[in-house]
């Protein structure tokens, strides 16, 4: 059996999760191809036109997998349909349509996950009847879903790690924070090359979306409602009910003290992006930050400029700083 | 020195000002407080709205946004806003921060907070503007304001479906109009009893065509976002304009059914749009769906999408829609309304939409 899975929206949420699943029940996996100017091209013309970015390239990478599914012989094309998650926490809802939606607008055997606590729906349910329409047994779906989970877990950790570890590095560059969700910065499209041309000019790269508040509790069987560790956004925003919201600004918080400027990068138009970056912009005041929204007509040189200009006004505030220590100034 | 006195506002939703006037008159003690309904709609409403809010937000939350910067204007010091699902129910907090980086000074009362009713907050909420009040007094109070607000969405469903229909064009607006100033002032429930029986009598007597001319209008259901569903400035008068054009119309979208029976239909719903969806939509999305194809089956002729620009549950809806549309060949028509739109360039859509129905129809009877 053969499962194709688009590239775009849920699977940067959880990148291990699904691709081990399969894997340890013996499904062979195939993804889209990366994010191109042509499957962009593809998503705008599917799509409503007035759909965010992210959505229209998910649609382009479906229609990439739609379209190879004779010559690979892909069974299915797997869109996980994402609702609420534990204690009352939600995602934007192009999330709650995306299954239906890929179903009115292609032909094509289409497989999801439901996971949806409000209605009962838990990550392990949704896993074992995924597993069940695809014909497997109780006990091997169980395995395999702990097993995934555990090396989804493992792989949260070790890239929290690793960035902790870079950020207590000293080095005289700067330190750059970006908040954007995991489908926007990761996208070889829309956040790729900005983090590319940061790293040309020579700053340090954080990722808002790794962070403490992700980093789950092992337990399979979750209660409705638990007590969560590192709830560092309340500072920010206490009545935010967005689950990746919620970590990017926990993100923020968590790393406040070391980085030298944020860049909030979101795709036209996000709502909920909207609302959390306004309002986080305004709480957090002694940081520089940028506001960067892409859309699709967007020319890379007029962005390139504008990151040019944030980390150049960062380096000259650096170097002010330094002076008046050494009262130069 | 005397105290300051609390001057409470909330945001405008089409004629709903009437209940919460009702509930905050009734509630809160005169001595202490003033209750100011915000000023009209007007456009420069949504232009101060919109300049103080996040650029690409929903239109309501800019709506809001210029209710409750005119009422700061005029003196108001308190602010009450409720929450729901999609991004309503954060409307609260963003708006409190920007407000207060504008410069004013007030108090913000937000009645739900993340889509829960918490009764004790609430009475505590109401106690500072009333000390006397009682838990028993304030039930009371809230039960009469509900019980408004069903009369006077019975008393306005009634009006826009016949109001095309009437004979005499000015009977129901008047009409309308008394009977909302009455309710604003209604105390107790007996009496509001007497006054629904009284105009509900002045309403069923209002001459209207016979029902062989009604078969020949032409019908439009109307289904969409709420807020521009609801709110008659946001979508630039649609339902006035249709029934110009004598076009009868139909629209699910009330607060009673957004608050008593949205939450028993989603079954319902996603069963009658079972050919199309396995999966709730969030916020109105499945209601669009589910209404369209009932819309269908009751014989309208033709469908009108609203919603304000960036309403993400809607735009869900959409691709449905279109499928639906060419399903069962029925025309649908989608319209967004955001800050910036020309009147005249609606009213043009509007009417291109009409006179195409018109001809299909004209087609049909022919063939």
């Amino acid at each position: 059996m053969k499962i194709g899975i688009p590239r775009g929206l849920a699977i940067y949420e959880y990148p291990i999760l699904f691709e081990k699943f399969f894997l340890n029940l013996g499904i062979d996996i195939v993804y889209s191809n990366i994010t191109t100017k042509n499957i962009l091209k593809n998503g705008i013309n599917l799509d409503i036109d007035e759909n965010c970015l992210a959505s229209k390239i998910f649609l382009g990478h479906v229609n990439d997998l739609v379209k190879r599914k004779e010559n690979e012989k892909i069974d299915y094309i797997f869109i996980p349909r994402l609702c609420t998650f534990e204690n009352n926490d939600t995602i934007c809802v192009k999330f709650f349509a995306l299954y239906d939606i890929c179903n009115n607008i292609f032909d094509s055997n289409f497989i999801t996950i439901n996971i949806d606590y409000e209605h009962n729906q838990s990550e392990l349910k949704g896993f074992l009847k995924l597993g069940k329409k695809l014909g497997f047994k109780y006990t091997d779906i169980i395995s395999s879903y702990i097993k995934a989970r555990k090396s989804q877990d493992d792989y949260d950790r070790k890239k929290l790690n690793e960035q902790s570890f870079k950020l207590y590095q000293s080095n005289n560059k700067l330190n750059i924070l970006v908040v954007a969700h995991p489908y926007i910065v990761y996208d070889s499209l829309v956040g790729k090359p900005i983090c590319n041309k940061l790293e040309k000019l020579g700053v340090n790269i954080f990722f808002a979306n790794i962070n403490n508040l992700n980093m789950k509790n092992n337990k399979i069987l979750k209660k409705k409602k638990y007590n969560i560790k590192n709830q560092n956004y309340l500072k920010i925003s206490s009545s935010l009910y967005w689950k990746s919201s919620k970590a990017l600004l926990n993100g923020i918080i968590e790393n406040l003290d070391k980085i030298d400027g944020i860049i909030y990068l979101s795709v036209f138009p996000c709502g909920t992006d909207c609302l959390v970056y306004e309002l986080s912009s305004r709480k957090i005041k002694d940081i520089p930050s940028i506001n960067i929204i892409i859309d699709e007509q967007d020319s890379d040189i007029g962005l390139d400029t504008r990151i040019e200009s944030f980390v150049d006004i960062l380096n000259m505030k650096n170097t002010r700083e330094i002076l008046k220590k050494s009262k130069v100034i | 020195m005397a105290k300051k006195k609390y001057i409470i506002s909330f945001p405008h939703l089409g004629n709903y000002y009437v209940p919460i006037y009702n509930l905050l008159n009734n509630t809160v003690d005169k001595n202490l407080c003033e209750i100011m309904i915000p000023k009209k709609m007007t456009l420069r409403t949504l232009e101060v709205g919109s300049k103080a809010s996040p650029e690409h937000i929903c239109s309501p939350f800019k709506y809001n946004m210029g209710n409750f910067i005119e009422s700061l204007e005029n003196g108001a010091n308190v602010l009450i806003q409720a929450g729901g699902g999609c991004k309503y129910g954060y409307y609260a907090e963003v708006q409190k921060q920007i407000l207060e980086d504008m410069g004013y000074n007030f108090t913000y009362i937000q009645l739900f907070s993340s889509q829960k009713l918490d009764i004790n907050y609430i009475y505590n909420s109401f106690k500072m503007f009333n000390p006397k009040l009682t838990i028993i007094k304030l039930a009371y109070n809230f039960l009469l304001a509900f019980k408004i607000l069903f009369i006077l969405d019975k008393f306005e469903e009634y009006i826009r479906e016949n109001m095309v229909y009437q004979i005499n064009n000015i009977d129901f607006l008047k009409l309308h109009k008394d009977f909302l100033n009455e309710l604003m002032e209604v105390k107790d429930i007996n009496k509001l009893n007497i006054l629904k029986k009284v105009y509900f009598k002045k309403m069923y007597n209002v001459k209207l065509v016979s029902q062989d001319i009604r078969d020949k209008y032409i019908k439009i259901g109307i289904v969409g976002e709420l807020f521009s569903s609801m709110e008659p400035f946001s979508s630039m008068f649609i339902e006035k304009k249709l029934a110009e054009m004598n076009v009868k119309t139909k629209r699910y979208t009330t607060v009673t059914y957004l608050l008593f029976k949205k939450g028993f239909s989603q079954k319902k719903l996603l069963e009658e749009s079972k050919n199309y969806i396995n999966y709730q939509f969030g916020a109105d999305g499945t209601e669009s769906i589910a209404h369209s194809l009932e819309l269908i089956n009751m014989g309208y002729d033709g469908i009108i999408h609203i919603k304000p620009f960036g309403c993400t549950p809607e735009i869900n809806a959409m691709p449905i829609l279109q499928k639906i549309s060419n399903d069962y060949n029925i025309p649908i028509m989608y319209i967004t309304f955001d800050s910036q739109m020309s009147e005249e360039g609606f009213k043009t859509r509007l009417e291109a939409f009409y006179d195409m129905i018109k001809m299909n129809k004209e087609k049909k009877h022919l063939a």
